[in-house]
């Protein structure tokens, strides 16, 4: 019983620890990064010019600024000898030391005590902070500095940089958590590791510049000024709010939590489910000690006290050993979250295991709740039942037949309730997992009657081939109906995991594939170009010689900047094609509706994909990602404000297209209206197309060679290789699913496990009667196997069409609801049977242990104490 | 070849009980010839089941030699002995025993099926000792639906309706009323004459013992008597 809750509180808390950790260091990051700051001006295509700053100071009079720099950094640990170094992802933060203390600190800005040790390891870290000031000083976090084997005075080295970095100080996490992410850096030094010279990632505010007046509408009116008379004074810069990107950054993310989310709801209910079913098990099997106690003038509430008691007492000790293995599991849980984070969103190294109180109170309240829950209705049943009954099974499991209809019918009107929920919400996230709650809860009360139908079909298939090999045909299946009160439970859990594994692998396996379509789609050059300095772009010369070439007959140019909107932060792609490369987008036509009652432009309806991108090459229009139009709302025939070189410039909507990159706003425009708008001139990536009857090797060559005489930071990937590792992050963002659905699928093992153990004891005397008749210990065994991977074949089969079901809301409400992203719905049968052999091995492995018991058993002694 | 369908030859048993060792049968010897019908009794715990046990091969001799029908089942594998135990012997229980996920007649049948005979005869065999012990019509009905009486009436068509040529009964009236347990008994022992079968019985009835053609009482794990039952003394 113990085992069961424990692991059952385990997976519960887990989960929601590396989905707190990951989300907590998220934060810590931000606030890191941002400290005081409430406006940033954020700069055009390529971040600001650092001469706006000298502007700001000294002409504009605005001394509440810091100019900041800000990029991901892979840092090398100091392994002597090691093939591959350990590598730490850090956000490198490159700040102006003498406009700094406004806005972050590096430690708290506590008033000293007089002899705190913490108060003195901040003081002490501030001053060492002026060390920055010699060009590759950095500061790290002590325990970042313990991981990479650095300590004071030691260089480290960069991935990608040739520049080395000197430790000058380290600052205590424990004093300062939002630094574990943190390399600090001086503006100078961060300017040289990310090859931004000269330029600014932005420039911090704190507004108002004067103090702040009384009211509410009189600060409001001095911030507007604020921001007016600094727009004005610089060309091309935006003030904006710094709480809004930051939440802008954290909605980003938030579409991934929600999954794990749903992942938790459902280690949830596969936990709950696994502890409903120790303890109901605990209980029944002792139902003949009970009824000699009741016969022996134990009172029926003295009797349901002491169940009720019991059970409470090992809850606590099972919800104790639950959190504390949850704690650990959820650690190892959070590399595989980071990793996700890492690839999609944001550059993060999580290494502190953070929990709230909330998850500790539900994995508890689950814990100690459902096992309260599970042990009523039995000690109930033993409590009340007249005391000769209660030392007979079959009483129990009569009374358990006559409510099975009324279960079933239960749960039939809570899968209704689920569907109903699913159809009258909207765009409700929490409503549609509410919904898929109710039908998985309600699918599993149906259990026991499918069970019952299943076998009575599959009873006469089975004889035959059990004959075979036992000779004893009827017995497996009829001990799995005989023992519902035991089998249906457990069944009924590893139904409910292997149709998770089988919803979420139908759904990650149509996401694969429609990801696989539209890189097909996307990826329409033989080879792209691109630098691998960050902020960094081609050199005009490159382009123009590359283009000339001879077997080049077509190009794609890409600009990729970062852009504000009137809606939320944008990533803008100006495009221009030429030659043999086509624009080639995915309209879905159901997201390319315009809003009911809009007047749209006659060319954008019903407008084929020709058409929309004729209008983006000739007009101010745009094309957005189907994930951004989702999440901002944003139509077809609408209009967009994206903030330009001059000024904010409306640009009409003219299509959505499919795209499965992160969910930052991807917005396209044509290369024209971008030089329209924007005097930025330069190029990220260029894709060529290849002539069809050259040999592409020689190709390669000769623009590998035309390369080599430029910068070596330039990149050339054909296709097939963007394309492979495309695939290879979208494998390893859902590992983490891969790894929880196994977690949920060993749980209910759990289940099965004591439930055939519960079995195998209850059936001692039986087995012994058997191996008097001339069973030999191999035909028992068989019988066991047999019975057990019946149980499996029936979770199996019984998971399917909870599967499906599962996958088709994943796939059509949750993924459009959570990330906007529509796919093609798409069941590969290799998960169907991938499903079912999970459950029959599943089962038969849980078969294993009551199987080596069983090969104990002496038939002798099994009479003998009958 | 030894004229004796059973020969036992100075069994001991013991079995260990916390850190003391309980003997229960102590240098045993004793024969019974085929087709012989033997009562044994004696009080609680004085190793009249074990014997029975022994006998059938599911449990095992600390020392001396067990053999039925030519066989030494002291030197034989449990696979081996198990098959011998399929193939000669029928066993009654005193809580009849019954496995309670199949019917009457699957219970019947079970036997039939681990020696693997074909399915007509098992279906044949089956019906017609099902007949003969009086459930015809019952034949599908669960354990738990019978009374004690055609419980035990099914234990015995179970353990006789292959032909053991030795039927093992180990307070096979234990659990039923007088009246039923004689009904049983004359069943039992008509069934077992008709088929010329070895019968051994542990009892604690001095009117069942009397049914048999011996009868043997052990005390405290030592052989006392070996009488006719004619001889053998009511008040005992």
């Amino acid at each position: 019983m113990l085992i069961g809750m424990t692991l059952g509180v385990a997976i519960i808390f887990a989960v929601d620890i590396a989905n707190e950790s990951a989300k907590r260091a998220f934060a810590l990051s931000l606030d890191a990064v941002t400290g005081r700051t409430t406006h940033q001006i954020i700069g055009g295509a390529n971040g600001i010019d650092e001469a706006i700053y000298t502007r700001l100071r000294t002409e504009l009079g605005v001394r509440n600024s810091a100019p900041v720099i800000q990029g991901a950094v892979n840092l090398l640990g100091a392994t002597e000898g090691a093939e591959q170094k350990y590598t730490e992802t850090l956000q490198l933060l490159g700040v102006d030391l003498f406009a700094e203390p406004m806005f972050r600190s590096l430690a708290d800005q506590r008033p000293p005590s007089d002899d705190n040790t913490e108060d003195n390891a901040s003081a002490k870290v501030n001053r060492d902070s002026l060390k920055l000031l010699h060009h590759g000083s950095v500061i790290l976090a002590q325990s970042t500095a313990d991981r990479l084997g650095a300590s004071v005075g030691s260089s480290i080295t960069l991935a990608d940089s040739s520049v080395t970095l000197t430790l000058i100080s380290t600052v205590d996490t424990t004093v300062q958590a939002n630094f574990e992410n943190i390399a600090m850096v001086d503006i100078s030094t961060a300017q040289d590791v990310l090859g931004l010279q000269g330029k600014l990632s932005r420039i911090d505010l704190v507004l108002p510049l004067q103090p702040a007046a009384a009211t509410f509408k009189q600060r409001t009116t001095q911030l507007e000024q604020d921001i007016d008379y600094i727009e004005a004074a610089i060309s091309g810069a935006r003030v904006i709010e710094a709480a809004r990107r930051n939440n802008a950054l954290l909605q980003m993310t938030e579409a991934f939590h929600t999954n794990l989310l749903a992942m938790s709801l459902l280690a949830l209910l596969v936990g709950a489910f696994l502890i409903y079913n120790t303890v109901t098990l605990s209980v029944i099997q002792r139902r003949s000690v009970f009824g000699q106690l009741r016969v022996a003038g134990v009172h029926r509430h003295e009797l349901f006290r002491s169940i009720i008691t019991e059970t409470f007492a090992f809850s606590i000790a099972g919800t104790l050993a639950g959190v504390i293995l949850g704690y650990f599991l959820g650690s190892a849980l959070l590399t595989l979250v980071t990793r996700t984070i890492n690839d999609l969103y944001f550059a993060l190294d999580v290494r502190q295991v953070n929990y709230s109180a909330f998850s500790l109170v539900k994995a508890c309240g689950v814990g100690l709740g459902v096992s309260l829950l599970a042990a009523i209705p039995p000690a109930l049943e033993a409590a009340n039942s007249p005391p000769v009954t209660v030392t007979q099974r079959s009483s129990m499991e009569g009374r358990i037949n006559k409510i099975v209809p009324l279960i079933f019918i239960a749960g039939i009107a809570l899968m209704c309730l689920g569907a109903m929920i699913l159809w009258i919400s909207d765009r409700s996230l929490w409503a549609a997992f509410v919904a898929i709650f109710c039908i998985v809860s309600g699918y599993s009360l149906t259990i026991p009657k499918l069970l019952l139908l299943l076998t009575s079909v599959g009873n006469r298939k089975t004889k035959r081939i059990v004959n075979a090999y036992t000779s004893l045909g009827h017995y497996p299946l009829r001990s799995i109906t005989a023992s519902l009160s035991r089998t249906a439970i457990a069944i009924a859990a590893l139904v409910v995991a292997v149709s998770a594994t089988a919803g979420v692998g139908i759904m990650t396996g149509s996401f694969r594939l429609s990801v696989a379509q539209w890189l097909g789609d996307a990826l329409q050059s033989d080879l792209y170009i691109s630098s691998t300095a960050p902020d960094t772009s081609l050199p005009p010369a490159l382009i123009k010689e590359i283009s000339a070439l001879e077997n080049i007959t077509g190009t794609r140019q890409v600009r990729m900047l970062e852009a504000e909107t009137d809606k939320s932060p944008i990533r803008l792609m100006a495009v221009r094609s030429s030659g043999t490369s086509p624009q080639t987008y995915s309209f879905k036509e159901k997201a390319n509706r315009a809003a009911p009652g809009a007047t749209v432009n006659p060319l954008l309806r019903a407008a084929s994909a020709d058409t929309r991108i004729r209008l983006l090459q000739t007009t101010d229009s745009v094309l957005i990602a189907e994930p951004y139009s989702s999440s901002q709302n944003i139509r077809v025939n609408d209009t967009l404000n994206i903030s330009t070189d001059q000024g904010i410039k409306p640009f009409t909507v003219a299509g959505v297209f499919t795209n499965y990159t992160s969910g930052k706003g991807l917005v396209v425009i044509s290369m024209n209206s971008f030089h329209r708008y924007w005097s930025d001139r330069r190029i990220d990536t260029i894709g060529l197309s290849l002539s069809e009857d050259i040999d592409s090797t020689e190709t390669k060559i000769q623009l590998r060679n035309i390369l080599s005489m430029y910068d070596d930071k330039l990149l050339m990937r054909s296709n097939t290789e963007i394309r492979t590792q495309s695939l290879e992050i979208f494998d390893r963002t859902f590992a983490i699913t891969h790894v929880l659905r196994l977690l949920t699928v060993g749980v209910a093992f759990i289940g099965i496990l004591s439930a055939l153990m519960a079995l195998a004891l209850e059936k001692r005397s039986e087995y012994a009667v058997l191996r008097a008749l001339g069973t030999t210990p191999f035909q028992l065994r068989a019988l066991l196997f047999w019975q057990t991977g019946l149980m499996g074949l029936i979770a199996g089969v019984l998971a399917l069409p909870l599967g499906i079901v599962m996958s088709k809301i994943l796939v059509s409400v949750i993924n459009v609801r959570s990330f906007g992203w529509t796919m093609e719905y798409h069941i590969p049968l290799i998960v169907l049977l991938e499903s079912l052999i999970l459950a029959i091995v599943a089962a038969l492995i849980a078969g294993l242990y009551p199987a080596y018991k069983l090969n104990q058993l002496s038939p002798a002694e099994a009479l003998r104490y009958q | 070849m030894s004229d004796h369908y059973i020969t036992l030859e100075q069994i001991s048993k013991s079995y260990a009980e916390g850190s003391a060792t309980h003997q229960v049968l102590n240098d045993l010897s004793l024969t019974v010839a085929k087709g012989e019908q033997v009562a044994i009794l004696g009080h609680s715990g004085c190793g009249k089941s074990t014997l029975l046990n022994l006998i059938s091969g599911i449990d095992y001799v600390d020392s001396g030699t067990i053999c039925v029908a030519d066989a030494n089942l002291t030197t034989l594998s449990e696979r081996e002995r198990t098959l011998f135990r399929r193939r000669h012997i029928g066993f009654i229980f005193q809580s009849f025993n019954l496995i309670q996920t199949l019917t009457a007649i699957e219970n019947i049948q079970l036997p039939l099926q681990l020696n693997r005979y074909p399915t007509v005869e098992i279906d044949t065999r089956a019906q017609a000792l099902l007949a003969r012990v009086g459930l015809s019509g019952r034949g599908d009905a669960f354990p738990d639906q019978l009374s004690g009486g055609e419980q035990q009436r099914v234990a015995i068509a179970r353990a006789m309706v292959h032909s053991p040529a030795l039927v093992l009964a180990d307070e096979h009236t234990g659990n039923l009323d007088a009246d039923t347990g004689r009904e049983m008994v004359a069943l039992f022992s008509e069934l077992a004459k008709s088929e010329k079968q070895t019968v051994l019985m542990v009892t604690h009835s001095l009117a069942i013992a009397k049914t048999a053609d011996r009868v043997l009482r052990f005390f405290n794990g030592k052989l006392i008597a070996d009488d006719n039952p004619d001889a053998t003394d009511l008040a005992w």
